[in-house]
């Protein structure tokens, strides 16, 4: 800055105008306080989602169910047979590596024992044929990943155009998802989410690519969605206990669509193997959002704590060009942060911090170059697992300005309980269990 | 793009207006421009960005010297309130911008101009007085005045430009 006192003070008129246009773009926020470089990532729930056979109303997440692990309520048993999926390993040390990681796995179930059987597991649970889907769908998913992506260079606006270019043109409603709302911070569902069924369609529309190089999902993603007022959305809502939003489609399934099988019968019959009982396929409209696009559940505010029913489910539609993935992180470990509150912490692996250097390098890059006229616009990464954003902790150009390097590791923070730190971290520690199953 | 680019605009604008104050009420006004035309802004390089600064200068310089005053509606219309120039300031950009050589080659080059045109340069631009009261004192319409207040301009400019620095030059 030049050392003439009328620069100086034009200067400070420019970043009063800047921040006040800003301002307006988050329309009436209530002063945001700015997020550390990227000292912390906050973390969610670690829900599989990749078949969701449990129903969400769209729009509204469901609440807990109270009192569904009573002791005066029936339980479901569901057992599974195994098999080791390395040919030359043995069935018995296989299943004792793979129950701890079913336990971790299926935790999310009020209520769950899983138990070993002579050929397989079996598992128990309060409730009745929700609880039996939900079971069955976290423990045959396929392992959540660790995903990191380039927020503003991935992230769909509403239109359907990459962030970063709608960025550039002050388009409220990218500076919106970019720069956060309010207290809602960039990738909360305050902050520019979508209801699903907005986000399912805009994802279907995005064209497909052919490589599977960086992908966090190679193949389709498939949702079925019940008619609004259907008799469907009606049952699922009711055995899943969550509250239906008028006037909204309702999410009936959710999962992958192998290559294969892209003809329509397959993918029907694959649905109405997984719907529940007294859904048919043919009562849902299906979408299949194509390789290369995602949709991820926003982030909560604070991990552990279940969102209010009134509080509305935001998603976000991504290119799926993964940075950084859960096998470029080793040593997951439940810790705490300066602070005192629980995290979880890791190193990278050589490939994983220069990977992490050079994407936060670009993002400083970018963030320095929109920044302009004082309107700091800092950019950010996202950290996703198992279909829902953890955090998006935004990269400070001004303190690293050429990027944070990985050799020191990372910790993740964020309304850790210390449970819920320890679980996420044997998660990521863990793996995928060692065994194939299948329902009896 | 302010903190790199502001000096060097400021100064720019000195070396062809011969005037700080004048340069720095420029400088507001084109920054201004920039800051309401940034989100149009295609290219977001550091050369794309300086070239589309110094355009838009240039073209406050010449609505300057055509209109003889300097337009503040980007200024007025974002709301900026315009810092005073320090003394201090002033005799900065006048050393940094050598203004003095250039005011001593002017004289030299004024002198060179015919009467009819340095006398409606001297009654348009150093008395400010307005198209209509020089055509008056000139016995001359006003088409004409702006004809010769603009050659006269234009002439001035060829003559300073041995005295424009290497990077101006480029730009």
């Amino acid at each position: 800055m030049s050392d003439l006192h009328f620069l100086q003070e034009l200067g400070a008129e420019f970043a009063r105008l800047g921040e006040a246009r800003v301002d307006s773009h988050r329309r009436g926020g209530r002063g945001r306080v700015p997020r550390g470089a990227v000292a912390s990532l906050g973390l969610g729930l670690s829900v599989l989602v990749v078949i969701a056979v449990f129903v969400v109303s769209i729009g509204v997440h469901g609440p807990d169910r109270p009192g569904s692990s009573g002791p005066d309520q029936s339980r479901v048993r569901v057992t599974f047979g195994a098999s080791a999926i390395d040919p030359g390993a043995r069935l018995g040390p296989a299943l004792t590596r793979a129950i701890p990681i079913l336990r971790t796995r299926l935790a999310a179930v009020p209520g769950v024992r899983v138990s070993r059987t002579a050929d397989g597991v079996a598992v128990t649970a309060p409730g009745g044929q929700s609880a039996r889907a939900r079971i069955t769908a976290l423990a045959l998913a396929a392992p959540a990943q660790l995903s990191v992506y380039d927020w503003e260079a991935d992230v769909l606006t509403p239109a359907g155009k990459p962030l970063v270019k709608r960025l550039a043109a002050q388009d409220p409603a990218a500076i919106v998802i970019s720069q956060g709302l309010g207290a809602a911070q960039p990738g909360e569902a305050a902050a520019g989410g979508l209801s699903l069924y907005t986000a399912v369609r805009l994802a279907a529309r995005q064209p497909a690519v052919s490589t599977t190089s960086g992908l966090g999902r190679p193949g389709r993603q498939y949702y079925l969605f019940g008619a609004p007022g259907s008799t469907a959305c009606a049952t699922a809502a009711r055995d899943q206990r969550a509250a239906l939003v008028r006037n909204q489609p309702c999410m009936l399934l959710a999962g992958p669509v192998t290559e294969t099988s892209t003809n329509g019968d397959q993918i029907d019959h694959d649905v109405s193997a997984a719907l529940l009982p007294g859904i048919s396929a043919s009562q849902g409209h299906l979408l299949a959002v194509p390789q290369g696009t995602v949709v991820l559940q926003a982030a909560r505010p604070a991990f552990g704590t279940q969102p209010s029913t009134r509080a509305p489910a935001g998603y976000f539609v991504l290119r799926d060009r993964v940075a950084l993935a859960g096998r470029n992180i080793t040593d997951p470990q439940p810790g705490t942060d300066q602070a005192g509150s629980p995290d979880v912490q890791f190193q990278f692996t050589s490939a994983g911090a220069d990977a992490f250097g050079r994407v936060t390098a670009q993002i400083a890059h970018r963030g320095q170059l929109d920044s302009a006229f004082h309107q700091t616009l800092f950019q950010h990464f996202a950290v996703a697992y198992g279909g829902r954003l953890l955090t998006v902790p935004q990269i400070d150009f001004r303190t690293y300005p050429d990027g944070v390097q990985g050799n020191g590791g990372a910790d993740i923070t964020g309304g850790f309980t210390v449970s819920s730190a320890r679980a996420l971290a044997a998660e990521l520690r863990l793996g995928p269990p060692p065994v194939r199953l299948a329902v009896h | 793009m302010y903190t790199r680019e502001g000096e060097l605009v400021l100064l720019f604008l000195a070396r062809r207006t011969l005037d700080s104050a004048v340069a720095a009420d420029l400088t507001a006004e084109t920054f201004a421009l920039a800051f309401r035309s940034w989100s149009r802004l295609r290219g977001r390089s550091e050369n794309e960005v300086r070239a589309w600064l110094y355009t838009v200068a240039r073209r406050q310089v010449s609505r300057y010297l055509r209109r003889g005053h300097v337009e503040r509606r980007a200024v007025q219309r974002l709301g900026i309130r315009m810092p005073a120039l320090h003394e201090d300031d002033a005799a900065a950009i006048e050393r940094r911008a050598g203004l003095a050589e250039l005011r001593t080659a002017l004289g030299i080059e004024l002198a060179r101009l015919s009467h009819e045109q340095r006398e409606a340069l001297r009654l348009r631009i150093v008395e400010e007085r307005s198209n209509a009261e020089v055509a008056s004192e000139l016995g001359i319409s006003e088409q004409a005045v702006r004809a010769r207040v603009s050659r006269g301009l234009r002439a001035l400019a060829g003559a300073l430009e041995p005295y424009r620095s290497e990077s101006e030059i480029l730009r």
